[in-house]
């Protein structure tokens, strides 16, 4: 039950960045891709089946306004996990650079994916305007998070620099 | 049991990926029957607190608006109460004494000014238990400049000390260099409204010939030029006269809260 914790934080984080975060974070048409950078995140640090089931539930969560795309959605991102993980085994991807690699890669598959399910009309249209903006976006954020998992950045550097 | 323990283990990964697969299949091809159930479920147990959440914000944000825009106007009430007031007591004492016309003469009506809010960023104290200076941020389209006279809701607060792009600095009442031209509503003498630090707001050049008591309210005379008249600066809490001396030592308790400064309005002279 304690492994289920963070998950279940993560499905949280995800439910607040769909109702309130998502609006506050967004710069223009760029939006952060949460539910995808979580499921891209746990598929570089988690067995394959963690990524996939999350992904799944990660996609029923973001697809709950939606009903009649939740199902494609939770099989886009548990598939997303699921190949994300074997990226990583297969690739053996260590450097930080490789996975933000792997990052926008892959949010930038999910975006496209969802407008694709959207049935968007301008679908390249959209895609310049908000799905590789919005990657691009999450994939910096997502450098973050990698260093801060790596610790390259801790509470003790950035004091130092002050 | 234990050969269907051994089946599920040797076959867990694909069965967990068939599941995920089937589970998803499910809510695509079931229609109306799964997928909205399922959606309502997450939307009532994950969404709905942050909806919440997120429109108790909203409705706070709205809130704090409409304080800002009462505020204003409780500070523009309570400047016309004021100069009503003022206008009445000085129409009084036209009416009742021919030789204090001519010094009521330059009575301006505060209906001429517009009020500039600007929210107060930070204070200082420069040593003082209260503070002697406030910053305030400048919203667009204010046109404030140098010795504009500064009020809140309650009365009179200073003057406008320097003005940059984004802040102006205002000089409070309770900045010992401060000093205001003054006059006791009811009697209508006068004095200069001035900060000690040792004993507060005092009234000071009050002849000891004049009337004052408890109780009387000290407004701005409007001489000197920069505060026009009739701005409440507080009320007189001690009245004392030492033995030989010319002038009454008044102690007045201002009527903003110079601990509490918040939003401050500045009066700008419109053409009639």
């Amino acid at each position: 039950m304690m492994k289920l914790i963070p998950f279940i934080i993560y499905i949280l984080l995800i439910s607040f960045h769909q109702v309130m975060l998502g609006d506050a974070l967004a710069i223009y048409t760029a939006r952060v891709d949460l539910s995808g950078l979580l499921v891209l995140m746990i598929a570089m640090y988690k067995p394959e089946l963690v990524a996939a089931w999350f992904g799944f539930f990660a996609g029923l969560v973001v697809a709950a306004a939606t009903p009649s795309a939740s199902g494609w959605h939770a099989l886009i991102l548990g598939a997303l996990g699921w190949t994300a993980f074997h990226v990583r085994q297969r690739l053996n991807i260590e450097s930080p650079y490789a996975r933000i690699l792997v990052v926008l890669i892959g949010v930038l598959v999910h975006n496209a994916l969802a407008l694709v399910l959207s049935g968007s009309q301008q679908f390249l249209y959209s895609i310049a305007v908000n799905a590789l903006p919005g990657s691009v976006y999450t994939t910096l954020l997502a450098g973050v998070v990698f260093l801060i998992a790596d610790r390259r950045i801790t509470y003790e550097k950035v004091k130092a620099l002050f | 049991m234990s050969w269907l323990r051994g089946y599920f283990s040797r076959f867990e990964r694909d069965f967990n990926l068939g599941l995920i697969v089937i589970f998803s299949m499910v809510l695509i091809f079931s229609g109306k029957a799964v997928s909205p159930v399922v959606s309502g479920l997450i939307t009532s147990s994950l969404y709905k607190p942050f909806d919440l959440l997120k429109s108790h914000l909203l409705v706070l944000k709205g809130a704090s608006l409409e304080n800002d825009s009462l505020r204003q106007q409780l500070a523009r009430a309570a400047v016309e109460l004021s100069v009503c007031q003022e206008t009445k007591r000085a129409d009084y004492v036209w009416r009742s004494a021919q030789d204090r016309l001519s010094r009521q003469g330059e009575l301006v009506p505060l209906s001429r000014y517009r009020l500039s809010p600007g929210r107060v960023t930070s204070v200082s104290h420069d040593g003082h238990s209260l503070p002697v200076r406030a910053t305030i941020a400048r919203t667009r389209g204010d046109s404030l400049y140098r010795d504009q006279p500064v009020v809140d809701q309650s009365g009179l607060v200073g003057r406008i000390e320097s003005v940059t792009n984004a802040y102006a600095t205002v000089q409070l009442l309770t900045d010992p260099s401060s000093r205001v031209a003054a006059r006791v509503s009811s009697s209508r003498e006068m004095g200069i409204v001035k900060y000690l630090p040792a004993s507060g707001l005092v009234l000071e050049n009050f002849l000891a010939q004049g009337t004052i008591k408890v109780g009387d309210t000290v407004l701005s005379s409007g001489l000197g030029g920069v505060y026009p008249a009739g701005l409440v600066i507080g009320t007189v809490v001690h009245v004392s006269l030492p033995k030989g001396n010319p002038f009454y030592n008044v102690e007045v308790e201002p009527a903003a809260n110079f601990r509490s400064l918040e939003a401050l309005f500045s009066l700008t002279p419109v053409a009639p």
